[in-house]
């Protein structure tokens, strides 16, 4: 167990303690004590005079201006005494005290021989030298090497890491093995022993004890040495030390190039290391933005996400950068979780930034669900994001057999309120969707004429030859492709009509006022389409 | 009805000098400071001297009360005060204490829960452990201690210990940081493994 681990419980033990004392039920207020003491005069407290308090002042400056004087006398002048001049001052060496002699056991132990420092040092350089772990945890499998390398010596009792602290002095090690040895003491030893090694040591030794790295970061001359033991640690054990000491060291302590170098030994740290970044949302110590670029950077991100957005009880993370995060890295697992968040007033932006920006089908219908459901703000400019995103995106979602009728509909409204160019396709799609009635079907045409350029004209032309039962839909079709691009581009979509008709609808199209003016014209072509074929008289 | 709104009328008509108003705020708010000073004092006739200690001090001090901020929060800074002062008081007069007031050790004796370790010798070492933190939290600087004992021992909101310390939020959370430093370098002699 830790020494933050046993700090840990003391706490908690004194929570409770402080806790249960309180439990008592209060007694009623005795109000007419209250009032009695309140008409009882406040009593007058006893002011020293201040000359009193200048002359007490005055009193001490001189005492202390005479220590400070005494303590800077020259040391000539506090040499000591002559012993010429005065004999009687020069002590008199004490006659030396038999030795007492002391069982051989422990010099053995405690005393470092070559005979046991041998088999330490040569520990070290045996585990140093091999291939690095692939363990999750390295330095536990590199200590746990060298307690097996040691392991005649462990069973004599001997304290390796007594003897470890001692073979850092020995001049042959390599740097590696230097790094070996220290990583054991922080894992192995105890505090107080890392913390009496040689500087440059010690400060290894403490890149791996979260409240050593917090006091490492805090100074920029040792902050590499803080890095440098995060790098080497595991994951899970950089994982622990990293947000400890993110959640505890105030933002001013810490540089923007630490915290960012923290960061990203989260996000480099899979599943664990993404975890704590998203809940370290909650703590108000690292910026969400910094927070949201660094789970950008992690590739376990979108797993932890996903696993988040699925997890039946709400996680302790802060909902809005779940969202976010779930924005920026199209994690479709998502969708559920932002539509049920749409609900929430304080949510819904992020939601419907999250639905809109994943541009999938499912996306879509969980978009038009929230807007069915009504929210407080207007879902209209999501749908617009998502269909720049994909501007196929209506198209894939109305081939979708699930897609309700009634999603159809709301489509059709978002898409009238949004009068937003990248909504053509989509209403398009919409004009030659069965779900609808043939008036919405019409209304869905229009509004693509309305709000789409010429690239649609292939799409009319498909809709035009699809819409053989609607003449009023092809007469629209026929309008819109003149609107668009030419009205000889819809002239030659009419080769099987009668060249009298097909010029009646030619001085349709190719009128200014007729364009201008596009439900009438749809009407004169709806009913030169539907009339019946007249005979030619020979 | 939120404390806010309901305490509002009262605390109008206290301060122009009404005393059943004010009898209204004590009714309010007594309950809690009294809890409040029993977990600091562990006494209760202690407790019910200092709790009403702290009305009669709101009251002679209403007039320079922030009406815009929560009476309860300033309530709980009076008591805290009182409570130090008489901690102060009984440190200068030796450990001299009521014959109903348990001293800090039996009171712990009595209250300590039975501990988590099987060893008998890691027991002990809790029990040294936990007497560490209780002196080593009273020994801590007033505002360090304010902050931990209502965030970390209370688990107050950060914002419910700056309303009652009377600074920021931010000051706050620094002040619990800098309080549970202070207490693992005063506790790093028994951190080392019992066995």
């Amino acid at each position: 167990v830790s020494g933050a681990d046993r700090i840990d419980r003391a706490l908690e033990r004194a929570r409770t303690r402080h806790m249960e004392r309180g439990t008592l039920p209060a007694p009623e207020p005795d109000l007419a004590a209250i009032r009695a003491r309140i008409d009882r005069p406040a009593p007058t407290v006893r002011r020293w005079p201040r000359v009193a308090i200048a002359a007490v002042g005055a009193l001490a400056a001189g005492i202390a201006i005479a220590f400070a004087l005494r303590a800077l006398r020259p040391d000539a002048e506090r040499a000591q005494p002559d012993a010429a001049r005065d004999p009687i001052a020069v002590p008199t060496p004490e006659p030396r005290q038999p030795s007492v002699t002391v069982p051989t056991a422990v010099p053995e132990l405690l005393t470092p021989t070559a005979s046991i420092a041998e088999p330490v040092a040569a520990a070290l350089r045996a585990v140093a030298a091999r291939a690095p772990s692939d363990a999750d945890d390295p330095l536990a499998a590199r200590a746990q090497a060298l307690d097996e390398a040691l392991a005649e010596q462990r069973a004599a009792r001997w304290p390796i890491a007594r003897w470890v602290a001692r073979a850092l002095s020995d001049a042959t090690l390599t740097a590696n093995e230097r790094e070996l040895a220290c990583d054991y003491l922080a894992l192995r030893g105890d505090r107080a022993q890392a913390l009496e090694l040689p500087p440059g040591h010690r400060m290894l030794a403490a890149a791996l004890a979260p409240q050593d790295v917090r006091a490492l970061l805090a100074d920029r001359g040792t902050s590499a040495f803080a890095l440098a033991g995060l790098e080497r640690a595991g994951c899970a054990r950089a994982t622990g030390i990293v947000r400890r000491v993110l959640e505890t060291l105030p933002e001013s302590d810490l540089d923007e190039t630490a915290r960012g170098a923290l960061l990203a030994r989260l996000a480099a740290c899979g599943e664990p290391g993404a975890g704590a970044l998203l809940e370290l949302s909650l703590s108000s110590a690292v910026r969400h933005d910094a927070l949201l670029a660094a789970l950008r950077a992690a590739p376990a991100a979108p797993a932890v996400v996903a696993r988040l957005a699925r997890a039946p009880r709400t996680p302790a993370v802060e909902p809005r950068l779940l969202l976010q995060c779930a924005a920026d890295l199209r994690v479709d697992a998502a969708i559920p979780f932002a539509e049920r968040a749409a609900g929430d007033p304080l949510l819904t932006a992020a939601a419907l930034h999250c639905l809109a920006t994943q541009a999938t089908p499912e996306a879509l219908i969980a978009l038009l669900r929230v807007a069915e459901r009504g929210v407080d703000i207007d879902p209209a400019p999501s749908l617009v994001r998502a269909l720049r995103v994909d501007p196929e995106l209506g198209r894939r979602a109305l081939e979708a057999p699930a897609f309700p009728r009634a999603s159809a509909r709301t489509l059709l409204a978002l898409c009238d309120r949004a009068g937003d160019g990248a909504a053509a396709p989509c209403a398009l799609a919409l004009a030659g969707d069965a779900r609808l009635d043939a008036s919405e079907r019409e209304r869905a045409a229009e509004l693509a004429i309305e709000l789409g350029d010429a690239t649609l004209v292939p799409r009319l032309r498909a809709l035009f030859d699809a819409s053989g039962q609607s003449p009023r839909l092809r007469a629209t079709c026929l309008v819109g492709a003149a609107r668009l691009s030419d009205a000889t581009v819809a002239l030659e979509w009419l080769a099987a009509l009668p060249a009298s008709r097909r010029e009646r609808i030619a001085n349709w199209l190719t009128g200014a006022r007729a364009l201008a003016q596009p439900i009438t014209t749809v009407s004169r072509i709806e009913r030169e389409l539907t009339a019946p074929p007249t005979s030619v008289s020979l | 009805m939120p404390p806010l709104e309901r305490e509002a009328p009262f605390l109008a008509r206290a301060r122009h000098g009404d005393r059943a108003a004010f009898d209204e705020l004590v009714l309010l708010h007594y309950a809690a400071v009294h809890a409040f000073l029993l977990r600091q004092t562990r006494s209760t006739p202690e407790a019910e001297d200092l709790a009403q200690e702290t009305f009669v001090r709101a009251w002679r001090s209403l007039a320079s009360f922030d009406a815009q901020r929560p009476l309860a929060a300033w309530l709980t800074r009076i008591a805290w005060h009182l409570f130090l002062d008489r901690e102060r008081v009984r440190a200068r007069r030796g450990s001299m204490r009521s014959l109903d007031a348990p001293d800090a050790r039996s009171a712990r004796a009595i209250e300590a829960p039975a501990p988590s370790a099987s060893d008998p010798r890691a027991q002990q070492h809790e029990r040294e452990l936990d007497a560490a933190l209780d002196a080593a939290v009273a020994r801590l600087p007033e505002p360090l201690r304010l902050a931990f004992v209502l965030r970390v021992l209370e688990g107050r909101a950060y914002d419910e210990v700056a309303a009652i310390a009377g600074v920021k939020p931010a000051t706050a959370r620094t002040h619990v940081a800098a309080a549970r430093e202070r207490l693992e370098r005063a506790l790093a002699p028994y951190l080392e493994d019992p066995s």
